[in-house]
């Protein structure tokens, strides 16, 4: 039984293995699959909209396109810092929409091996980790990988748009 | 004596004076004297008191041209008559001007004068009476009666020249005369009863007179009979054929050249041919007959120029414009082969073209002119649609018809006329069209070589091999044919016939080219990138600091190509609905025809150009809503009847701006949506529990919903809501609206509103704290500065503004949008009045910034609908500005405003708790 869960868990760890991109929101590094990773540009004037979850900074154009963008920070309840000259938008492919994540510092491209990947640990009720892929450690440094998809879950960002109400945003962003 | 007497006695005078010098042999004579005489009847036809004697002269005219038509026993005799006949009148006429008493004629007089009129009671009866009224108009002192005679019937005496006049103006009579003018009827009746009376008719034209008659007294009888028009139009048409052939044949009417000359107009030179046709055409086969006419073509040409080139020239002209519209009417007919104005068009160049060429005795153009026209009529009696082949082969006419005129307009020059090649095929196969394998298909094969062609140009055969395979095919394909002939190796014949499939493949390609939808936006994208970041180099500090130099000239001239640049692909993605009105076209007449009801389909706006991918999308509401309107929404032809309404339902499909939407309207007249029977189903299907409060908007939009109605329940309602709800969610897949309105038994309107989603509107941009927002010009009414006190609210919450008299609301944007650095107090921002389905509405922003267009981009899919945002645009600093949708923002307006009133007790509600 046991040689069959860790040979399970074995599986589920090799195929999450891969290159990541990995970016830091203060001192944590994270992680996103390089291969949903469209592009990375530098902070752009973003047009705030109206009557969208306070974790949706706004909108970008990105070549004739109008995308929105995530205050990843914001999204994961992080005080706000200083934007700089590190501060860079992600552009993302969430299921065929592309979206702009805000993080503080691009790192690297990592590659990642399944040995290396820890299944997330249990924080009880208080932290939602179902958006997080599994722990990835290397040399003394963990990093988190993320499931982007679930972390801009769209259907989140859009019900909560949908809903257009003053107190619904209160209380989002309280 | 009045002049009218002074006229009649000239011509008294005249006739008198003829009358002596004719003999009953003098046939020139005899003709003048009838001419004559019909003079005299017209003038004493305006003379009231010698009108009854005018019917007296006509009958001596009709004797006189007996006599010429040798249709009397007894020319003597006849001649006789004419002489007495005419003494008396003149007696008559003199006795009337000096106002003494008149005797009647002799009876024998009248009985002579009715045999030899060969007209039988009428005429004796109505000159009997003749001689009654005159001496009753002569008991009465002669006064000047200047009131002008009732319609004179031109009097056709018989003679072929009078006659065709008198079809003239019949021919004049029927082209202008309306449907139901019974005016216009009794003339055309008295110029037949002229004609009838002249005598002198064969028996075919005497018979095709009789229906005439038939046929006018049947529309008299029926006022308002739009046929009758036209058929009496072509019973004229065959009684002058009867005619023509009547004078054409050599027996009565030859001594007179004057009526010969109109049958036979043609130039000298030219006879021959014209000669030879009549007679020698029904013997040849119509292909060596068309030789002939080639053959003769060039002398008939030659001749002609000899004759008048001056009228060679203007026919030239003049054709070279009836075949330049007839091509643009062709091309019409292309798009859509029903348009009769078109076919019409073509058919009247081709028969203008025709009776100027026969005029000229060029037989060669009239007979290209007559077969084409030929084939037009069958076009235009709806025996065959002029698609495919025989669009094609009209078309070849016309360019045909355009080489030879050319050609004449070269002779006109001096260069020898020759035939255009292919002349003489053409005519061949437009003599039979069918036979020669044209229909209303396309004949796609005719274009790639022939494999046989092929074969021999690789050298993989030879000619002799590929033409004794032909010979022998016998219904095989030439290919299989070749290899059973083991003269080519299968593989080759293989290869030709790939190479053939890509051959006639190529063609098809190279008109337009296919292009991903994705690469197109990309494309647009970019192009709009490009804009922006000209615009940055342009304002850069150095540029413009570089005044006149060359980099700033260069600058600038790149700006022209970027913009230009960008018209051109903000118009690659519209297209005009035009075809997709088409498809609802034949769809409607597919189901109409399906169904047995009569729909007429009415189309409008279909320039209205639209986004290419809105196109597609739009197309699946539209043949949803289209099939309801005629499946359910128009009633059948009785019910339509029963109902008062025409038989024919009438199905509208509309479009247009607005307000910088397009607006796809369909408009039926049928019965309309049934509002009891709605509610009854939505109660039955839980989706409402009553009806109370619902206004017939809301009811209406009942058929929208989801589960509302399935496919048969729908029938059993009013017959709407096929997937209304697949509608509607298409629609509002495009960020449109579908509304409906309707008139139980009068029929109902289904409207799509479908903004532009790449197109560009006009936009005023908006200012509120460090935010920039763009409202559509369209739904701005107009923009002021408040008093600061000019803002008075109720129970604190409500803001209201005075504006012309009327208590606007007031809403404040920075509050429906959250923006806290805005301008808050009224006095130093601005108000600009927006409609908000035609009730107005005053929105505090801080300023205006200015108009601009902007190109209209949906927000990104991740965002969902935001309420209050119709979409983005890229703005110059290439940053994104939020376009404001005016209706929902206002609609979310309100309901906040509502949640706003609510507040306070909800938060009593928390202290207390």
């Amino acid at each position: 039984m046991a040689s069959e869960q860790s040979a399970a868990v074995a599986d589920l760890a090799a195929a999450r293995a891969g290159k990541y991109l990995t970016f830091f929101l203060g001192d944590q590094e994270y992680g996103v699959e390089i291969l949903k990773v469209r592009e990375i540009i530098g902070m752009v004037r973003i047009t705030p909209v109206p009557r969208t979850p306070a974790f949706v900074e706004g909108v970008i154009n990105l070549r004739g396109k109008v995308i929105p963008v995530i205050d990843l920070r914001q999204k994961f309840d992080m005080a706000s810092v200083e934007r700089n000259e590190e501060t860079c938008i992600i552009v993302v492919d969430v299921q065929g929409i592309e979206m702009g994540i805000i993080v503080d510092k691009v790192s690297e491209v990592q590659d990642i091996v399944g040995d290396d990947i820890e299944e997330t640990p249990d924080f009880g009720q208080t932290v939602d980790t179902d958006f997080i892929l599994g722990i990835a450690k290397s040399e003394g440094q963990v990093t988190v990988l993320l499931d982007i998809c679930r972390v801009l879950s769209t259907e989140q960002i859009a019900t909560v748009a949908g809903l257009g109400d003053k107190q619904a945003d209160d209380g989002e962003s309280a | 004596m009045n002049t009218k007497n002074q006229a009649v006695d000239a011509l008294m005078d005249i006739v008198s004076g003829q009358l002596e010098q004719t003999e009953p042999a003098d046939l020139q004579a005899l003709v003048t004297l009838g001419e004559e005489c019909v003079a005299l009847a017209r003038a004493m036809d305006e003379c009231d008191v010698l009108a009854p004697l005018a019917v007296y002269v006509r009958t001596v005219a009709v004797v006189a041209e007996r006599i010429v038509l040798r249709d009397v026993a007894d020319a003597g005799a006849a001649m006789a008559t004419v002489r007495e006949a005419l003494q008396w009148a003149r007696a008559m006429v003199t006795a009337t001007s000096q106002n003494q008493s008149v005797s009647a004629p002799a009876a024998d007089l009248l009985d002579a004068l009715k045999r030899d009129s060969g007209c039988a009671e009428l005429n004796a009866e109505s000159l009997a009476g003749a001689g009654t009224l005159l001496q009753e108009s002569c008991a009465e002192p002669i006064c000047d009666k200047t009131e002008p005679g009732a319609a004179c019937p031109a009097a056709a005496s018989g003679n072929p020249e009078k006659v065709r006049e008198t079809l003239n103006d019949v021919a004049m009579e029927l082209s202008t005369m309306t449907p139901g003018d019974a005016d216009a009827l009794v003339r055309v009746r008295q110029h037949v009863a002229a004609l009838a009376d002249a005598g002198g008719l064969s028996a075919e034209a005497s018979g095709v007179l009789d229906q005439i008659v038939e046929r006018l007294d049947a529309a008299a009888g029926t006022p308002g009979d739009d046929t009758a028009v036209g058929e009496l139009g072509s019973l004229f048409e065959t009684l002058q054929d009867a005619l023509d052939a009547g004078v054409s044949s050599p027996t009565p009417s030859a001594p007179t050249p004057k009526a010969a000359a109109p049958a036979q107009p043609k130039p000298k030179a030219s006879k021959p041919a014209a000669a030879a046709k009549p007679s020698a055409a029904d013997a040849k086969s119509s292909s060596d007959r068309v030789r002939d006419l080639l053959e003769a073509a060039g002398g008939e040409v030659a001749a002609a120029l000899a004759n008048d080139s001056q009228l060679i020239a203007d026919f030239v002209t003049e054709s070279l414009d009836h075949i330049e519209n007839s091509e643009a009417a062709l091309l019409q007919l292309e798009e859509n082969p029903s348009d009769s104005e078109s076919l019409n068009a073509v058919f009247r160049a081709f028969h203008t073209i025709k009776g100027t060429s026969g005029f000229l005795g060029m037989t060669a153009v009239q007979e290209l002119a007559h077969r084409a026209e030929t084939m037009l009529d069958r076009a235009r009696t709806g025996k065959i649609v002029l698609t495919g082949g025989y669009a094609d082969l009209i078309l070849e006419a016309t360019d045909m018809m355009g080489a030879t005129i050319r050609g004449i307009q070269g002779a006109l020059g001096g260069d020898p006329f020759q035939c255009p090649e292919g002349l003489d095929r053409l005519l061949n196969v437009l003599a039979d069209p069918e036979a020669a394998g044209y229909s209303d298909e396309s004949a796609a094969e005719s274009d790639p070589p022939r494999l046989g062609d092929l074969l021999v140009a690789e050298g993989k055969a030879t000619r002799v091999d590929v033409e004794v395979a032909a010979a022998e095919q016998g219904g095989r394909p030439i290919g299989e044919a070749l290899v059973r002939s083991s003269a080519v190796s299968p593989k080759d014949v293989v290869g030709a016939l790939r190479q053939q499939k890509r051959i006639a493949g190529k063609d098809t390609e190279s008109s337009s080219v296919k292009v991903r939808l994705e690469r197109l936006d990309n494309l647009i994208n970019m192009v709009g990138e490009l804009v922006i970041a000209h615009a940055m180099v342009e304002q850069d500090d150095v540029i413009r600091s570089a005044g006149g130099s060359q980099l700033s000239r260069n600058v600038n001239h790149m700006g022209k190509i970027v913009r230009e640049l960008q018209d051109l692909s903000m118009s690659l993605r519209m297209v005009p609905l035009k075809s997709t009105f088409q498809k609802m076209a034949r769809l409607v007449r597919d189901l109409s025809s399906k169904s047995h009801k009569k729909v007429r389909f009415v189309t409008a706006g279909e320039d209205t150009e639209i986004d290419r991918n809105m196109v597609e999308v739009i197309s699946d509401p539209l043949v949803h809503m289209v099939r309801n309107a005629v499946d359910h929404g128009v009633e059948s032809a009785d019910e339509r009847v029963a109902g008062g309404k025409e038989p024919e339902g009438t199905v509208t499909l509309q479009a247009y701006h607005a307000a910088g939407s397009v607006v796809i309207d369909l408009v039926d007249d049928g019965k309309g949506l049934n509002r009891q029977k709605i509610i009854e189903k939505a109660i039955n299907r839980g989706i409402i529990e009553s009806e109370a409060g619902m206004t017939e908007a809301d009811v209406f939009d009942l058929i929208f919903r989801p589960g509302f109605s399935t496919k048969d329940q729908v029938s059993e309602i009013s017959g709407r809501g096929v997937g209304m709800d697949v509608v509607k969610r298409g629609v509002e897949a495009l960020r449109g609206r579908v509304e409906v309105s309707s008139v139980q038994g009068k029929g109902s309107t289904f409207s799509m509103r479908l903004p532009l989603t790449l197109a560009i509107i006009d936009g005023m941009v908006i200012r509120v704290g460090t935010q920039r927002y763009i409202i559509p010009t369209a739904n701005i009414k107009t923009t002021f500065k408040p008093e600061p006190d000019a803002i008075s609210n109720v129970t604190d919450r409500g803001e209201m503004v005075m504006f012309h008299g009327d208590l606007l609301p007031v809403f404040r944007l920075h509050h429906l949008f959250g923006i806290e650095d805005a301008v808050t107090e009224p006095g130093q921002g601005l108000l600009v009045i927006v409609e908000d389905d035609g009730r107005p509405v005053a929105v505090l922003v801080d300023t205006l910034l200015g108009q601009q267009q902007v190109v209209v981009k949906s927000l990104s899919d991740g965002l969902g609908e935001v309420k209050g945002i119709s979409g983005g645009a890229i703005m110059g600093d290439g940053s994104v500005g939020l376009i404001i949708d005016v209706q929902t923002m206002v609609a979310q307006a309100r309901s906040m405003d509502q949640s706003w009133r609510a507040a306070p007790v909800e938060e009593l509600a928390a202290v207390s708790q």
